[in-house]
């Protein structure tokens, strides 16, 4: 129910902008301690990996890549968090070819790819659709999905 | 009571052992006067753009053998002598990426 | 245990007493066990300290060096190139590279001439330190080169590079662009290579692959490879000089086999009173394995140790005469300190563990001597 909720709040708000670009956002970066709460390894360590929660009250959740990142905004309170929707200012994710901050929820998310991130099988972000295409093509990807998109079975795919 | 000769082979052979010891962790510890060399000659490597070491410098293929071609120290035919005694010690292959 | 370990402790004294009465054959096998371990040592701690100042170094090298091939051999590529490779998806910038090499007649000596990304103005160079002891110049000086055209050529030494970046910079010669196409008569629109920077480490591969689709007339050379040519390169190097080791170790094992099986008339005739007075063959074989020990590891100590100077506070000069060619200059460098504990272990395995096999059985002989038959003779 949560992840409905979610998905439609996550449609709505991307909807007007789907057909623009994802904007370059940025993405602070993470404090040498920062753990992800989901895997719990310390991200930093993995900087072209850094998908994070940017929290209306300025402070930022980070994970180490957006597989985790959406297990966490699937299900907060399983890693001890509460992240009503009304919390979250908005979601970034790292574009492969470029490495730079870029708005997640409208980015496309290559799924199936040969390219592992910190976590094994991993969402790659980009902020393009025909960037998106080609790594595609490059790597094996199966799919291209928006962030709504992403099921927690999909996810559970990714084990 | 006169020094034992296996005492005194016992001190030799510890202090001998905790020497070899001490060498192994000074390597081992941080250094941070030589990750200071190093952070100077990474920028040397990066702003030169260089790609190889000044080790022997009489041949092409030995100044830069990363940018040789893989046939380099054999460059007349493939059982050919090497012209430069450096050669000897040249990897025949290049490793597969 | 106190009990066991003087007993130890006495034996231990018996043994070095015994090997003190055989002074000069114990002392000449000390030496060339010495030796054998310092030989071994020595070409480990070189090689990997070498191996490892190449990955270091070379982790700061360009990610992507772009070739072009003419007839399978290098040649010079055009900088139209670059604008095809930067549409490359993932590709950061794309810079040309201007390098060759100048052979100064009258030294003998062959210098790399390149164009740094921050090079020094028109008519001043930066020399690597090799350059300036060949040449004997300082900052300020004025060098004379001769042109393609036959033309002379001044340049002002405007810095020597540092010392301690010797093993990359020895033979190096910075210049200006303008400098270096007057120089070499340089074609204007080619470059000797291309560098290319990717954003992504992951990617790099895929970028190769796809500027080889794009220009089937190039060779990309990654950075991995190049640290793997020097892994290779130190290995095989290495390599050569460990079978000279193999050698050595294969004759100083004989050579200990032949000093522990020959006992001498003096030493079963010292065994045989020891049994007569009492020793069991236990004690004969600890005796023994004290007088082995003592010797293996005096020699393991000694060799390492001395091969720990002359490898890093020495700068190896007996391994440098033999791996140095026909060149004139050669970089002056010092390798950092660093030894392990996985090195100190293998060696001790490769020297240590072969005496003990050697001299094991000649052991067991001498412990199982019959004291009566050695009484008697």
């Amino acid at each position: 129910m949560r992840f409905v909720l979610l998905a439609l709040l996550l449609f709505s708000l991307t909807t007007p902008c789907r057909t623009i670009l994802a904007a370059s956002a940025p993405l602070p970066s993470p404090g040498p301690r920062e753990k992800c709460p989901v895997c719990g390894m310390f991200v930093a360590k993995f900087p072209d990996w850094t998908a994070a929660v940017v929290r209306t009250d300025g402070s930022v959740l980070y994970c180490d890549g957006v597989k985790d990142l959406l297990r966490l905004l699937h299900e907060p309170p399983r890693y001890g968090l509460s992240l009503p929707q009304a919390d979250i200012a908005g979601i970034r994710v790292k574009d492969y070819y470029s490495l730079e901050g870029i708005d997640g929820s409208s980015a496309f998310y290559v799924l199936g790819s040969d390219i592992l991130g910190p976590m094994g099988k991993e969402l790659i972000p980009f902020a393009r659709r025909a960037e998106a295409m080609e790594f595609m093509r490059d790597h094996k990807g199966r799919q291209i999905l928006s962030l709504t998109e992403v099921t927690p079975a999909i996810l559970a795919s990714l084990d | 009571m006169p020094l034992r000769r296996a005492d005194i082979f016992g001190v030799l052979t510890a202090s001998g052992l905790l020497l070899l010891l001490a060498l192994v962790l000074r390597g081992s510890g941080p250094d941070p006067a030589e990750a200071d060399r190093l952070t100077r000659l990474q920028r040397l490597v990066t702003e030169a753009q260089l790609t190889d070491l000044a080790l022997l410098t009489e041949a092409r293929y030995t100044r830069h053998p990363t940018q040789a071609d893989h046939f380099a120290p054999f460059q007349d035919h493939p059982l050919a002598l090497d012209h430069f005694p450096s050669g000897m010690f040249w990897s025949p292959r290049r490793p597969a990426p | 245990m106190t009990g066991w370990c003087e007993r130890q402790r006495n034996i231990l004294d018996v043994a070095l007493a015994s090997l003190r009465r055989r002074r000069g054959k114990n002392l000449s096998l000390l030496v060339v066990y010495s030796l054998t371990v310092f030989l071994g040592a020595s070409v480990m701690f070189y090689s990997a300290g070498l191996k490892r100042e190449a990955r270091l170094l070379l982790s700061a090298a360009p990610e992507l060096v772009v070739q072009r091939l003419s007839a399978g051999r290098h040649d010079l590529i055009p900088v139209a190139y670059a604008e095809g490779i930067r549409t490359i998806r993932g590709v950061g910038t794309v810079a040309p590279r201007l390098w060759g090499y100048y052979y100064d007649a009258v030294y003998g000596a062959n210098y790399t001439v390149q164009v740094p990304t921050l090079p020094p103005p028109a008519g001043e160079i930066v020399i690597g330190p090799g350059i300036a002891r060949l040449r004997k110049v300082a900052a300020g000086d004025l060098l004379p080169f001769l042109s393609y055209r036959r033309e002379d050529l001044l340049l002002q030494v405007r810095e020597i590079l540092p010392a301690e970046s010797e093993l990359v910079s020895t033979d190096l010669l910075l210049l200006a662009e303008a400098d270096f196409r007057a120089l070499f008569s340089f074609p204007s629109g080619v470059a000797t290579d291309l560098t290319v920077t990717v954003r992504n480490p992951q990617e790099v591969a895929t970028v190769a692959r796809k500027i080889v689709e794009r220009f089937p007339d190039t060779r990309p050379i990654l950075r991995e490879e190049m640290q793997a040519t020097y892994a290779a390169v130190f290995d095989w190097r290495g390599g050569l000089l460990l079978v000279l080791f193999g050698v050595v170790l294969l004759a100083f094992i004989i050579f200990a086999w032949d000093k522990a099986a020959g006992l001498s008339a003096e030493e079963r005739r010292e065994i045989g009173i020891l049994k007569g007075i009492g020793w069991e063959t236990g004690d004969i074989l600890t005796l023994k394995f004290w007088e082995g020990t003592s010797i293996s590891l005096t020699a393991f100590l000694l060799g390492t140790l001395l091969a720990y100077v002359h490898v890093f506070l020495l700068q190896a000069p007996l391994l440098a005469a033999t791996l140095k060619g026909w060149a004139v200059l050669y970089p002056d460098f010092r390798l950092v300190s660093r030894i392990d504990a996985f090195q100190l272990t293998v060696l001790f395995v490769l020297t240590v563990i072969p005496y003990t096999v050697a001299t094991l059985v000649p052991s067991w002989r001498a412990a199982t001597i019959d004291p009566d038959s050695v009484m008697r003779d």
